[in-house]
């Protein structure tokens, strides 16, 4: 339906453009304000700062003790996506190639728990962290992470391997291939493009999840970003300036990130559909 | 020696078969194993949690048949909760929907350059963590706005509190729904816009057939697969939110804004009663389960070709 005048074409354009300022500005806002004192903020919001500081910066990387939590939660991405992907490709992929009865069956056992929110399986967690003996520990959350993360990269892999034709592995069958080696230098290969919207996905998942971290994570030297996030505006809950500028700091990575990894995610929602 | 060769023959067959078992094992059981341990296991024992009257702070643990159930239809607060997640999935299905919608058809078919960008500017606050958006907005509310419509000359507005009236706090959490869900929406309906085939609408612009009556007859229809998901995108999203109620509203004005999520998170950590939080889990798990069933069922028909 391409509108054809381009007169038309120029105001729908300038519409759309200033609806999007809009939904850009809450990040104008709290990145904008992070450079002025607190006076400022609260009486001119919108104004560029008249005398840029970073001071705001340089308060809340100090109180929310950063970079620890920068480092707490790469490395918790690192474990969790790494042994999800990882071992959801291998379960996905030989469910998918297996293909009988019961390989079908296991796929709906991992599928049906898509749609379970976290909070219903809230208190059995944190007693099972607590008997497992996993509460604060990034691996032990990672393992927790790699479970409730699974159900949607099988579903991804398993859709994703059945696109894939057979007849590559069939000769490498023939020429001597084992099992192993055909996983992992002739399929994941292939399922490169279906892995890495899961890496992506989740690592804007894990990084941005909340509940989880805070509720098996206590010790403050092991927070995540969003964790320290929320002890450190729990306290300044009148300091604004100070909390902005926490604010932007924990957020810009992720935009950075989601600037040079746009293609996978956008590519991954459109052809699954749902939201992780 | 016949015999003897068809003894050997599924022996072998044997072995092979109990070899392929242990490459499938290899392959499925890991992820199997945490799957069914750190999910299945915690989801079985929510259900088992929630016949008990288990309370932490008084240390009480007694079975307790479906009495947790029960209480819920008498916890005026819990059927408050009920009433407002439903009111707070009706709106932000529909707004998010119709703006995502309209800006979708609006990048597709009237733009000629941006493309990229708008989507790519419309996506961003999915990217932020939604306790920070909560507190973002909670920062929108009580120091931007008063400024603003006081700047615009709108004394009424400026002057109203956000979070002290039902209405109010309502149409604040609405409108972060607005900002930040649409996005991901207008992406869905942007991939299904361009499997609509041009020819169509060539064969109605022979026609003379208006921009609304296009929409009408021709993208909607063909979109409405889409439609189907994205609402129920919408639907388990607004049981699932819990960041907006915990970091922005708290549930004022006197626990009127908790979503469920967040309402089970209370009686959990704020009152201890973990036999009655697991039984608001199950009724949680029930309705995103209702829901997300058919999601699942629509979306698994579609083939995932990246």
């Amino acid at each position: 339906m391409t509108v054809r005048r381009s007169g038309s074409a120029v105001v729908v354009t300038l519409i759309i453009l200033v609806v999007a300022a809009g939904y850009v500005f809450p990040f104008y806002l709290i990145s904008m304000n992070s450079f002025k004192g607190y006076l400022e903020v609260i009486t001119s919001f919108l104004k560029l700062p008249q005398d840029p500081s970073f001071e705001n910066f340089a308060r809340a990387w100090v109180l929310m003790k950063l970079p620890r939590p920068f480092l707490n939660t790469l490395i918790l991405c690192a474990l969790s996506i790494g042994g999800s992907v990882l071992l959801s490709a291998m379960g996905g992929y030989k469910l998918e190639r297996t293909g009988d009865k019961k390989s079908r069956a296991l796929y709906y056992y991992f599928i049906f728990s898509l749609v379970i929110p976290f909070f219903v399986i809230m208190i059995p967690v944190m007693r099972l962290a607590a008997q497992m003996r996993i509460i604060n520990s990034l691996l032990g959350l990672s393992l927790l992470y790699i479970a409730f993360t699974c159900p949607f990269a099988v579903f991804m892999i398993y859709g994703f391997t059945k696109t894939i034709p057979r007849e590559t592995e069939d000769a490498a069958i023939i020429d001597g291939c084992g099992p192993f080696m055909l996983f992992f230098r002739i399929a994941l290969p292939l399922l490169q493009p279906a892995v890495m919207t899961l890496v992506v996905l989740y690592m804007l998942w894990i990084w941005n999840d909340f509940a989880l971290p805070y509720l098996l994570i206590a010790d403050k030297r092991l927070h995540t970003v969003t964790v320290a996030a929320y002890y450190f505006a729990g306290t300044q809950m009148i300091e604004w300036d100070l909390i902005i500028a926490g604010m932007t700091l924990i957020t810009a990575p992720i935009i950075i990130f989601y600037f040079f990894a746009q293609k996978y995610i956008q590519r991954g929602i459109a052809t699954s559909g749902l939201k992780s | 020696m016949e015999l003897v060769s068809e003894r050997t023959v599924s022996k072998v067959r044997r072995q092979r078969q109990r070899a392929e078992f242990l490459v499938f094992l290899a392959f499925v059981g890991p992820v199997l194993v945490l799957y069914t341990f750190f999910l299945i296991n915690p989801l079985l024992r929510a259900i088992y949690y929630s016949l008990f009257d288990w309370n932490l702070h008084y240390g009480n643990y007694n079975f307790f048949g479906f009495n947790n159930y029960l209480n819920l239809l008498h916890d005026e607060v819990f059927l408050k909760t009920l009433k407002f997640n439903f009111l707070f999935a009706l709106l932000t299905v529909f707004f998010p929907n119709i703006i995502a919608l309209l800006l979708a058809v609006g990048i597709e078919s009237g733009m000629r350059k941006g493309k990229n960008l708008a989507r790519t500017l419309f996506f961003m606050p999915n990217v932020m963590a939604p306790l920070l958006i909560a507190f973002t907005w909670l920062f929108i509310f009580t120091e931007v706005f008063p400024q603003l419509f006081q700047i615009l000359g709108l004394k009424q507005l400026a002057g109203m509190s956000w979070f002290g009236t039902f209405p109010a706090a309502l149409s604040a959490m609405t409108i972060v729904v607005v900002w930040s869900g649409t996005g991901f929406l207008l992406i869905l309906y942007i991939a299904a816009l361009q499997t609509v085939p041009e020819e169509l609408y060539e064969s109605a612009d022979m026609d003379g057939a208006s921009w609304l009556r296009k929409l009408a007859s021709i993208t909607v229809p063909l979109v409405v697969p889409t439609i189907t998901i994205c609402l129920f995108v919408s639907i388990t999203a607004a049981f699932r939110t819990f960041e907006l109620s915990f970091g922005m509203t708290r549930g004022s004005p006197m626990r009127s804004t908790e979503t469920l999520s967040y309402n089970t998170f209370v009686e959990a950590f704020t009152f201890s009663n973990y036999g009655a939080a697991c039984a608001k889990g199950v009724v949680l798990m029930i309705i995103t389960a209702v829901v997300g069933f058919f999601q699942v069922r629509m979306t698994s028909k579609r083939e995932v070709a990246l």
